[in-house]
Protein backbone atom coordinates (compact mmCIF):
# COMPACT_ATOMS: atom_id res chain seq x y z
CA UNK A 1 0.00 0.00 0.00
CA UNK A 2 1.00 3.34 -0.93
CA UNK A 3 -0.66 5.19 2.35
CA UNK A 4 -3.20 5.90 0.65
CA UNK A 5 -6.45 5.57 2.64
CA UNK A 6 -8.99 4.36 0.28
CA UNK A 7 -6.35 1.73 -0.91
CA UNK A 8 -6.30 0.21 2.36
CA UNK A 9 -9.74 0.17 2.74
CA UNK A 10 -11.12 -1.19 -0.45
CA UNK A 11 -8.19 -3.96 0.06
CA UNK A 12 -10.08 -4.87 3.71
CA UNK A 13 -13.59 -4.44 1.78
CA UNK A 14 -12.47 -7.24 -0.91
CA UNK A 15 -10.53 -9.40 1.39
CA UNK A 16 -13.74 -9.42 3.34
CA UNK A 17 -15.90 -10.17 0.31
CA UNK A 18 -13.30 -13.33 0.19
CA UNK A 19 -13.51 -14.24 3.79
CA UNK A 20 -17.48 -13.43 4.10
CA UNK A 21 -18.12 -16.60 2.12
CA UNK A 22 -16.20 -18.79 4.17
CA UNK A 23 -19.33 -21.02 5.70
CA UNK A 24 -19.12 -24.65 5.81
CA UNK A 25 -22.13 -26.47 5.63
CA UNK A 26 -23.24 -29.99 5.85
CA UNK A 27 -26.66 -31.66 4.83
CA UNK A 28 -27.51 -35.18 6.09
CA UNK A 29 -30.90 -37.26 5.27
CA UNK A 30 -31.85 -40.41 7.04
CA UNK A 31 -35.25 -41.86 5.12
CA UNK A 32 -36.75 -44.44 6.79
CA UNK A 33 -40.30 -44.79 4.80
CA UNK A 34 -41.63 -43.31 1.07
CA UNK A 35 -42.72 -39.84 1.79
CA UNK A 36 -44.92 -37.60 -0.62
CA UNK A 37 -47.33 -35.32 -0.01
CA UNK A 38 -50.99 -34.75 -1.41
CA UNK A 39 -52.54 -31.52 -2.47
CA UNK A 40 -54.82 -30.43 0.35
CA UNK A 41 -52.32 -31.87 2.95
CA UNK A 42 -50.25 -29.61 5.07
CA UNK A 43 -47.52 -30.12 7.63
CA UNK A 44 -46.94 -28.72 10.98
CA UNK A 45 -43.46 -27.48 12.60
CA UNK A 46 -43.12 -27.78 16.20
CA UNK A 47 -40.11 -26.53 18.17
CA UNK A 48 -38.83 -29.39 20.70
CA UNK A 49 -40.60 -28.43 23.82
CA UNK A 50 -38.07 -26.93 26.45
CA UNK A 51 -39.15 -30.19 28.25
CA UNK A 52 -36.50 -32.16 26.48
CA UNK A 53 -34.31 -29.41 26.74
CA UNK A 54 -33.25 -25.91 25.45
CA UNK A 55 -35.97 -25.07 22.98
CA UNK A 56 -35.24 -23.96 19.05
CA UNK A 57 -35.35 -20.43 18.32
CA UNK A 58 -38.24 -19.33 17.58
CA UNK A 59 -36.72 -16.66 14.33
CA UNK A 60 -35.39 -20.15 13.36
CA UNK A 61 -38.81 -21.75 13.55
CA UNK A 62 -40.27 -18.86 11.50
CA UNK A 63 -37.66 -18.85 9.11
CA UNK A 64 -37.63 -22.27 8.58
CA UNK A 65 -41.96 -22.03 8.03
CA UNK A 66 -41.49 -18.96 5.98
CA UNK A 67 -38.66 -21.02 3.73
CA UNK A 68 -40.87 -23.86 3.04
CA UNK A 69 -44.05 -21.71 2.16
CA UNK A 70 -41.93 -19.63 -0.15
CA UNK A 71 -43.37 -19.48 -3.86
CA UNK A 72 -46.18 -21.01 -5.76
CA UNK A 73 -45.04 -24.49 -5.05
CA UNK A 74 -44.15 -24.29 -1.56
CA UNK A 75 -45.55 -26.38 1.26
CA UNK A 76 -49.07 -26.15 3.30
CA UNK A 77 -47.75 -25.24 6.87
CA UNK A 78 -50.48 -25.39 9.27
CA UNK A 79 -49.81 -22.71 12.25
CA UNK A 80 -48.27 -24.66 15.49
CA UNK A 81 -50.32 -22.23 17.72
CA UNK A 82 -53.69 -23.12 15.82
CA UNK A 83 -52.70 -27.11 15.94
CA UNK A 84 -51.77 -27.36 19.71
CA UNK A 85 -55.07 -26.04 20.48
CA UNK A 86 -56.79 -27.59 17.95
CA UNK A 87 -55.49 -30.93 19.72
CA UNK A 88 -55.12 -29.81 23.27
CA UNK A 89 -54.29 -30.64 25.28
CA UNK A 90 -52.18 -33.89 23.93
CA UNK A 91 -49.42 -31.45 22.31
CA UNK A 92 -48.84 -29.23 25.54
CA UNK A 93 -44.60 -29.07 26.30
CA UNK A 94 -45.65 -31.69 29.37
CA UNK A 95 -48.18 -34.13 26.82
CA UNK A 96 -46.93 -33.85 23.44
CA UNK A 97 -45.64 -37.58 22.30
CA UNK A 98 -41.88 -38.03 22.64
CA UNK A 99 -41.52 -40.23 19.90
CA UNK A 100 -42.61 -41.79 17.12
CA UNK A 101 -43.07 -44.71 19.08
CA UNK A 102 -45.92 -42.91 21.04
CA UNK A 103 -47.75 -42.11 17.67
CA UNK A 104 -50.15 -44.63 17.80
CA UNK A 105 -51.16 -44.49 21.07
CA UNK A 106 -52.23 -40.88 20.18
CA UNK A 107 -54.13 -41.03 17.23
CA UNK A 108 -55.80 -44.08 19.11
CA UNK A 109 -57.06 -41.56 22.13
CA UNK A 110 -60.66 -40.54 21.14
CA UNK A 111 -61.21 -37.42 18.33
CA UNK A 112 -57.47 -37.61 18.11
CA UNK A 113 -57.28 -38.92 14.64
CA UNK A 114 -60.36 -37.43 13.10
CA UNK A 115 -59.24 -33.83 14.44
CA UNK A 116 -55.84 -34.81 12.34
CA UNK A 117 -57.47 -36.04 9.48
CA UNK A 118 -60.03 -33.07 9.31
CA UNK A 119 -57.13 -30.60 8.94
CA UNK A 120 -55.35 -32.32 6.57
CA UNK A 121 -52.30 -32.27 8.42
CA UNK A 122 -50.34 -34.81 6.97
CA UNK A 123 -46.93 -34.30 8.66
CA UNK A 124 -45.30 -33.33 12.09
CA UNK A 125 -41.82 -31.23 11.72
CA UNK A 126 -39.97 -31.91 14.84
CA UNK A 127 -37.24 -28.90 14.95
CA UNK A 128 -34.39 -29.43 17.70
CA UNK A 129 -31.42 -27.65 17.90
CA UNK A 130 -29.31 -24.26 18.24
CA UNK A 131 -26.65 -22.18 17.27
CA UNK A 132 -23.47 -21.65 19.83
CA UNK A 133 -20.14 -19.34 19.39
CA UNK A 134 -17.35 -22.24 19.14
CA UNK A 135 -14.19 -20.03 19.10
CA UNK A 136 -12.85 -16.64 19.18
CA UNK A 137 -10.58 -13.96 19.57
CA UNK A 138 -8.32 -10.99 18.22
CA UNK A 139 -7.90 -7.52 19.32
CA UNK A 140 -8.34 -4.01 18.44
CA UNK A 141 -7.59 -0.89 19.17
CA UNK A 142 -9.17 2.86 18.98
CA UNK A 143 -8.11 5.98 19.53
CA UNK A 144 -9.81 9.58 19.07
CA UNK A 145 -8.17 12.84 18.50
CA UNK A 146 -9.15 16.28 17.89
CA UNK A 147 -10.35 16.06 14.48
CA UNK A 148 -9.28 12.23 13.79
CA UNK A 149 -10.71 8.86 14.70
CA UNK A 150 -9.96 5.26 13.67
CA UNK A 151 -9.33 1.85 15.06
CA UNK A 152 -6.49 -0.82 14.15
CA UNK A 153 -6.93 -4.22 14.71
CA UNK A 154 -8.28 -7.82 13.71
CA UNK A 155 -11.61 -9.56 15.73
CA UNK A 156 -13.12 -12.92 14.97
CA UNK A 157 -15.69 -15.61 16.68
CA UNK A 158 -16.96 -18.37 15.00
CA UNK A 159 -20.38 -19.96 15.33
CA UNK A 160 -21.75 -23.24 15.02
CA UNK A 161 -25.66 -24.20 13.86
CA UNK A 162 -26.74 -27.45 14.18
CA UNK A 163 -30.34 -28.16 13.97
CA UNK A 164 -32.48 -31.37 13.38
CA UNK A 165 -35.80 -32.04 11.77
CA UNK A 166 -37.64 -35.02 12.60
CA UNK A 167 -40.70 -36.06 10.63
CA UNK A 168 -43.32 -38.28 11.67
CA UNK A 169 -45.80 -39.29 9.11
CA UNK A 170 -49.16 -38.58 10.99
CA UNK A 171 -51.19 -40.28 8.32
CA UNK A 172 -49.45 -44.14 8.70
CA UNK A 173 -48.19 -43.19 12.66
CA UNK A 174 -44.25 -43.82 11.41
CA UNK A 175 -41.24 -41.95 11.96
CA UNK A 176 -40.57 -40.74 8.12
CA UNK A 177 -37.19 -40.15 8.97
CA UNK A 178 -34.81 -36.79 9.86
CA UNK A 179 -32.91 -34.07 8.08
CA UNK A 180 -29.81 -32.79 10.03
CA UNK A 181 -28.03 -29.36 8.45
CA UNK A 182 -24.68 -28.19 10.43
CA UNK A 183 -22.94 -25.03 9.36
CA UNK A 184 -19.87 -23.67 10.68
CA UNK A 185 -19.16 -20.10 9.65
CA UNK A 186 -16.67 -17.56 10.88
CA UNK A 187 -17.12 -13.65 11.68
CA UNK A 188 -14.33 -11.17 11.27
CA UNK A 189 -14.39 -7.36 12.10
CA UNK A 190 -11.04 -6.50 10.35
CA UNK A 191 -10.57 -2.42 11.23
CA UNK A 192 -8.11 -0.34 9.33
CA UNK A 193 -8.83 3.24 10.70
CA UNK A 194 -12.89 2.03 9.68
CA UNK A 195 -13.96 -1.43 11.37
CA UNK A 196 -15.92 -3.26 9.17
CA UNK A 197 -18.01 -6.22 10.18
CA UNK A 198 -17.69 -8.81 8.20
CA UNK A 199 -20.70 -11.90 9.96
CA UNK A 200 -21.30 -15.13 8.44
CA UNK A 201 -25.14 -15.57 9.18
CA UNK A 202 -24.78 -19.44 9.93
CA UNK A 203 -28.55 -19.55 11.23
CA UNK A 204 -29.54 -18.36 8.14
CA UNK A 205 -27.85 -20.61 6.07
CA UNK A 206 -28.65 -23.51 8.28
CA UNK A 207 -32.28 -22.40 8.06
CA UNK A 208 -31.74 -22.33 4.23
CA UNK A 209 -30.17 -25.72 4.24
CA UNK A 210 -32.51 -27.39 6.51
CA UNK A 211 -35.91 -25.91 4.26
CA UNK A 212 -34.33 -26.86 1.27
CA UNK A 213 -33.61 -30.25 2.21
CA UNK A 214 -37.20 -31.12 4.08
CA UNK A 215 -39.30 -29.47 1.43
CA UNK A 216 -37.15 -32.63 -0.71
CA UNK A 217 -38.26 -35.12 1.61
CA UNK A 218 -41.58 -34.31 1.86
CA UNK A 219 -42.36 -34.47 -1.47
CA UNK A 220 -40.31 -37.00 -1.70
CA UNK A 221 -38.27 -36.01 -4.66
CA UNK A 222 -34.29 -35.80 -4.63
CA UNK A 223 -33.16 -32.48 -3.29
CA UNK A 224 -32.22 -30.15 -5.31
CA UNK A 225 -28.40 -29.56 -6.27
CA UNK B 1 -41.53 30.29 47.70
CA UNK B 2 -37.84 29.69 47.45
CA UNK B 3 -35.74 30.93 44.24
CA UNK B 4 -32.76 29.24 42.91
CA UNK B 5 -30.66 32.25 41.42
CA UNK B 6 -29.37 30.77 38.30
CA UNK B 7 -32.90 30.42 37.26
CA UNK B 8 -32.82 26.90 36.23
CA UNK B 9 -35.73 26.21 38.90
CA UNK B 10 -36.96 29.71 39.30
CA UNK B 11 -40.54 28.76 38.87
CA UNK B 12 -42.39 26.97 41.33
CA UNK B 13 -45.03 25.34 38.63
CA UNK B 14 -41.21 24.05 36.97
CA UNK B 15 -40.76 22.14 39.88
CA UNK B 16 -44.18 20.65 40.55
CA UNK B 17 -44.27 19.42 36.64
CA UNK B 18 -41.01 17.41 37.60
CA UNK B 19 -42.43 15.96 40.84
CA UNK B 20 -45.19 14.85 38.37
CA UNK B 21 -42.77 13.52 36.17
CA UNK B 22 -40.83 11.75 38.72
CA UNK B 23 -43.92 10.32 40.69
CA UNK B 24 -45.26 8.86 37.64
CA UNK B 25 -41.58 7.84 36.56
CA UNK B 26 -41.72 5.60 39.50
CA UNK B 27 -44.97 4.80 39.02
CA UNK B 28 -44.02 3.29 35.64
CA UNK B 29 -41.31 1.57 37.54
CA UNK B 30 -44.48 -1.46 38.41
CA UNK B 31 -45.05 -4.02 35.55
CA UNK B 32 -48.67 -4.52 35.73
CA UNK B 33 -49.77 -8.00 33.90
CA UNK B 34 -53.74 -9.64 33.16
CA UNK B 35 -53.20 -13.02 32.11
CA UNK B 36 -55.39 -13.74 28.95
CA UNK B 37 -58.50 -15.72 29.15
CA UNK B 38 -58.88 -17.85 25.87
CA UNK B 39 -58.38 -21.26 26.65
CA UNK B 40 -59.15 -24.10 23.75
CA UNK B 41 -61.64 -26.90 24.00
CA UNK B 42 -59.98 -29.80 25.31
CA UNK B 43 -60.27 -33.17 22.99
CA UNK B 44 -61.19 -35.49 25.23
CA UNK B 45 -63.96 -37.72 26.20
CA UNK B 46 -66.15 -36.87 28.88
CA UNK B 47 -66.42 -38.71 32.27
CA UNK B 48 -69.41 -40.22 33.24
CA UNK B 49 -69.65 -37.40 36.39
CA UNK B 50 -71.74 -34.48 36.76
CA UNK B 51 -69.58 -31.83 38.58
CA UNK B 52 -70.45 -29.09 40.98
CA UNK B 53 -67.71 -26.05 40.81
CA UNK B 54 -66.69 -24.16 43.52
CA UNK B 55 -65.04 -21.29 42.82
CA UNK B 56 -64.49 -18.60 45.07
CA UNK B 57 -63.26 -15.77 45.17
CA UNK B 58 -59.69 -16.55 46.12
CA UNK B 59 -59.50 -18.49 43.15
CA UNK B 60 -61.42 -16.22 40.30
CA UNK B 61 -59.70 -12.99 42.03
CA UNK B 62 -56.33 -14.18 42.46
CA UNK B 63 -53.80 -11.60 41.90
CA UNK B 64 -50.06 -12.09 42.34
CA UNK B 65 -47.97 -9.41 43.78
CA UNK B 66 -44.32 -9.49 44.29
CA UNK B 67 -41.75 -6.48 45.36
CA UNK B 68 -38.55 -7.23 44.32
CA UNK B 69 -34.97 -5.33 44.77
CA UNK B 70 -33.43 -4.12 41.90
CA UNK B 71 -36.66 -4.82 39.74
CA UNK B 72 -39.89 -3.53 39.00
CA UNK B 73 -42.77 -4.41 41.08
CA UNK B 74 -44.95 -6.77 39.51
CA UNK B 75 -48.52 -7.89 39.61
CA UNK B 76 -50.12 -10.90 37.74
CA UNK B 77 -53.82 -10.94 37.65
CA UNK B 78 -54.64 -15.17 37.23
CA UNK B 79 -57.86 -14.56 38.44
CA UNK B 80 -60.09 -14.05 35.06
CA UNK B 81 -57.58 -16.62 33.06
CA UNK B 82 -58.29 -19.18 36.45
CA UNK B 83 -62.44 -19.18 36.00
CA UNK B 84 -62.40 -19.38 32.52
CA UNK B 85 -59.76 -22.29 31.63
CA UNK B 86 -60.96 -24.19 34.92
CA UNK B 87 -64.78 -24.19 33.21
CA UNK B 88 -63.80 -24.59 29.47
CA UNK B 89 -62.20 -27.85 30.83
CA UNK B 90 -64.83 -28.90 33.30
CA UNK B 91 -67.66 -28.61 30.15
CA UNK B 92 -65.73 -31.28 28.03
CA UNK B 93 -64.11 -33.47 31.22
CA UNK B 94 -67.38 -33.99 32.88
CA UNK B 95 -70.89 -34.89 31.71
CA UNK B 96 -72.26 -31.97 32.98
CA UNK B 97 -71.13 -29.11 35.36
CA UNK B 98 -72.70 -26.26 37.26
CA UNK B 99 -71.21 -23.49 39.63
CA UNK B 100 -72.37 -24.37 43.59
CA UNK B 101 -71.77 -21.85 46.30
CA UNK B 102 -70.60 -24.43 48.97
CA UNK B 103 -70.04 -27.82 49.38
CA UNK B 104 -73.18 -28.04 52.07
CA UNK B 105 -75.13 -26.52 49.31
CA UNK B 106 -73.89 -28.43 46.14
CA UNK B 107 -76.99 -31.11 46.30
CA UNK B 108 -79.61 -28.02 46.96
CA UNK B 109 -77.64 -25.86 43.68
CA UNK B 110 -77.52 -29.03 41.67
CA UNK B 111 -79.68 -32.32 42.60
CA UNK B 112 -77.69 -34.64 40.57
CA UNK B 113 -74.21 -33.75 41.58
CA UNK B 114 -71.77 -36.65 41.74
CA UNK B 115 -68.90 -34.45 42.87
CA UNK B 116 -67.83 -31.41 44.04
CA UNK B 117 -64.48 -29.61 42.45
CA UNK B 118 -62.88 -26.91 44.45
CA UNK B 119 -59.69 -25.38 42.58
CA UNK B 120 -57.17 -23.25 44.92
CA UNK B 121 -53.82 -22.02 43.92
CA UNK B 122 -51.12 -22.38 46.32
CA UNK B 123 -47.87 -21.02 45.15
CA UNK B 124 -47.17 -18.24 42.07
CA UNK B 125 -43.45 -18.06 41.66
CA UNK B 126 -41.80 -16.40 38.69
CA UNK B 127 -38.01 -15.31 37.15
CA UNK B 128 -37.14 -12.96 34.64
CA UNK B 129 -33.93 -13.49 32.68
CA UNK B 130 -31.48 -10.73 34.99
CA UNK B 131 -32.52 -13.41 37.75
CA UNK B 132 -32.34 -16.51 36.00
CA UNK B 133 -29.70 -16.39 33.93
CA UNK B 134 -31.75 -17.34 30.58
CA UNK B 135 -33.10 -15.85 27.99
CA UNK B 136 -37.04 -16.80 28.87
CA UNK B 137 -38.96 -16.27 31.19
CA UNK B 138 -40.71 -18.47 33.73
CA UNK B 139 -43.41 -18.94 35.78
CA UNK B 140 -44.82 -21.27 38.52
CA UNK B 141 -48.16 -21.97 39.18
CA UNK B 142 -49.22 -24.92 41.75
CA UNK B 143 -52.05 -25.56 42.49
CA UNK B 144 -54.88 -27.65 45.02
CA UNK B 145 -58.07 -29.16 43.59
CA UNK B 146 -60.23 -30.53 46.26
CA UNK B 147 -62.52 -33.26 45.35
CA UNK B 148 -65.59 -33.71 47.55
CA UNK B 149 -68.63 -36.06 47.41
CA UNK B 150 -71.75 -34.37 47.43
CA UNK B 151 -72.33 -35.21 51.50
CA UNK B 152 -69.08 -33.20 52.00
CA UNK B 153 -66.96 -35.58 52.52
CA UNK B 154 -63.01 -34.86 51.01
CA UNK B 155 -62.00 -37.56 48.77
CA UNK B 156 -58.60 -35.66 48.23
CA UNK B 157 -56.92 -32.75 47.71
CA UNK B 158 -54.53 -33.07 44.36
CA UNK B 159 -51.68 -31.03 43.75
CA UNK B 160 -50.99 -30.08 40.29
CA UNK B 161 -47.94 -28.26 39.71
CA UNK B 162 -47.48 -26.33 36.60
CA UNK B 163 -44.73 -24.41 34.82
CA UNK B 164 -44.50 -21.77 31.72
CA UNK B 165 -42.03 -20.44 29.80
CA UNK B 166 -41.42 -17.73 27.00
CA UNK B 167 -38.36 -15.94 25.35
CA UNK B 168 -38.34 -12.48 25.15
CA UNK B 169 -38.26 -12.25 21.47
CA UNK B 170 -40.20 -9.19 20.49
CA UNK B 171 -41.85 -9.11 23.82
CA UNK B 172 -42.07 -6.52 26.54
CA UNK B 173 -41.21 -8.37 30.00
CA UNK B 174 -44.94 -7.76 30.86
CA UNK B 175 -45.78 -9.80 27.32
CA UNK B 176 -43.45 -12.43 28.19
CA UNK B 177 -44.54 -12.65 31.76
CA UNK B 178 -48.32 -12.62 30.41
CA UNK B 179 -47.16 -15.48 28.06
CA UNK B 180 -45.23 -17.61 30.58
CA UNK B 181 -48.26 -17.11 32.77
CA UNK B 182 -50.68 -18.64 30.16
CA UNK B 183 -48.88 -21.29 29.01
CA UNK B 184 -48.35 -22.45 32.75
CA UNK B 185 -52.57 -22.27 33.04
CA UNK B 186 -52.58 -24.68 29.64
CA UNK B 187 -50.08 -26.95 31.28
CA UNK B 188 -52.25 -27.45 34.43
CA UNK B 189 -54.93 -27.97 32.62
CA UNK B 190 -53.51 -30.24 30.13
CA UNK B 191 -52.49 -32.55 33.69
CA UNK B 192 -55.83 -32.15 34.71
CA UNK B 193 -57.14 -33.05 31.68
CA UNK B 194 -55.06 -36.32 31.47
CA UNK B 195 -55.16 -37.16 34.87
CA UNK B 196 -58.23 -36.44 36.17
CA UNK B 197 -59.66 -39.62 36.10
CA UNK B 198 -55.98 -41.93 37.07
CA UNK B 199 -56.11 -40.44 40.51
CA UNK B 200 -56.36 -43.35 42.58
CA UNK B 201 -58.99 -41.81 45.11
CA UNK B 202 -61.08 -40.27 42.28
CA UNK B 203 -61.07 -43.65 40.57
CA UNK B 204 -62.20 -45.65 43.75
CA UNK B 205 -64.65 -42.87 44.85
CA UNK B 206 -66.46 -41.73 41.56
CA UNK B 207 -65.60 -44.27 38.51
CA UNK B 208 -65.56 -47.58 40.32
CA UNK B 209 -68.66 -49.09 38.50
CA UNK B 210 -67.62 -48.14 35.19
CA UNK B 211 -63.49 -48.10 35.61
CA UNK B 212 -61.89 -50.35 33.39
CA UNK B 213 -64.35 -48.87 30.65
CA UNK B 214 -63.96 -45.17 31.00
CA UNK B 215 -59.75 -45.68 32.11
CA UNK B 216 -58.76 -47.28 28.73
CA UNK B 217 -60.68 -44.51 26.46
CA UNK B 218 -59.13 -41.75 28.27
CA UNK B 219 -55.70 -43.17 28.25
Amino acid sequence: MNGHPAIGVLTVLGLGALLAGCLTSRVEELKNTATGIDAGESIVILSASYHKGKAVEEDFVGCVREQLTRGDSGLAVYPEQQFADDLFPWFEPRTAPQSPTDLPELLAKPGVAERVSGKGIRYLVWLNGGTEQTGGGGSMSCAIGIGVAGCIGFGWWENESKYDAAVWDLRNATDAGTVRANVNGTSMVPALIIPIPLIARVKTAACEDIAGQLAAFIRGSAPDG
Amino acid sequence: METISNGDLRLPGRRLAIAVLLALAVAGCGGEVVVRQTFPAALVQSLPLRAGLLLDETFVGYVHREERKGDRDWSIALGDANREWIRSLADRLFAATQDVTSVANARNEMPTVDLVLQPAIDTVEFSVPRQSATDHYAVWIRYNFSVYKPDGELVTRWRVSAYGQSGDEGLSAAEALERAAYIAMRDAAATVATGFARQKKIKTAFLQSSLDETVEQSD
